[in-house]
């Protein structure tokens, strides 16, 4: 199937690259259907989540491994009652500033997915986690 | 920042018509029941910050923004 996108113009999908939101983007809860854009020619920790319903909602992701090394959140005990068993993936909500550098992701409230089920969800952590943690942090600052 | 000291089961009263009641208490957890009228929004606070901070995430990405991105991250 084609699928207008905000940042790529018009590009061939499978149904099967859909993710289905069973709990919401936290302030998007009209919007379920997204699909992963991958640009691994760029960064194959970056991700594209681009929605299925309109083509100017676009959101970019980060693999947390990126930017913190290990993130083994808790998750709430709803997790598996909306994603269905399987093996999780996390990615981090980003938000581009000016200047860039200022950018931010969002540790506390994570998007999990469940690739095997397609299931997907925005999950709260009880983790103390800062919604807002740098993009690019320099190496030499050792909180990064 | 008012700070008011609470027993079980005790409440407070916000402007006449928010109600709210300290109905359990264990460990560093305490459990909050809020009475509102129904136009009042209640959040926990965390979640009210990524509703923000998703906002700021669907609409932060201008073009520009964007291939800037995309040019670092080359």
């Amino acid at each position: 199937m084609k699928l207008k996108t905000r940042d790529f113009g018009e590009i061939e999908i499978k149904e099967s690259d859909i993710i289905t939101f069973a709990g919401p983007i936290f302030g998007f809860e009209e919007y379920h259907r997204f699909a992963f854009l991958y640009q691994e020619d760029v960064s194959e920790f970056f991700v594209w989540l681009q929605s299925v319903e309109d083509p100017q909602l676009c959101f970019i992701l980060v693999q947390p491994s990126h930017i913190v090394g290990q993130y083994t959140p808790q998750l709430p005990p709803e997790a598996e009652e909306l994603l269905g068993e399987g093996e999780y993936m996390c990615w981090l909500l980003a938000s581009l500033r000016e200047p860039l550098e200022q950018s931010t992701v969002n540790l506390k409230s994570p998007l999990v997915v469940n690739p095997a089920s397609h299931k997907a969800a925005q999950l709260l952590l009880e983790d103390e986690l800062p919604i807002r943690h740098p993009l690019f942090c320099k190496k030499e600052e050792p909180e990064c | 920042m008012l700070i008011l000291t609470r027993k079980r089961g005790e409440s407070i009263l916000i402007d006449g018509g928010i109600e709210i009641k300290i109905t359990e208490i264990s460990g560093d957890k305490i459990k909050l029941g809020i009475s509102a009228p129904p136009d009042v929004r209640v959040y926990r606070k965390e979640l009210y910050e990524t509703v923000c901070e998703n906002k700021t995430a669907a609409q932060s990405a201008s073009a520009d923004a964007v291939k800037e991105l995309l040019k670092k991250l080359q």
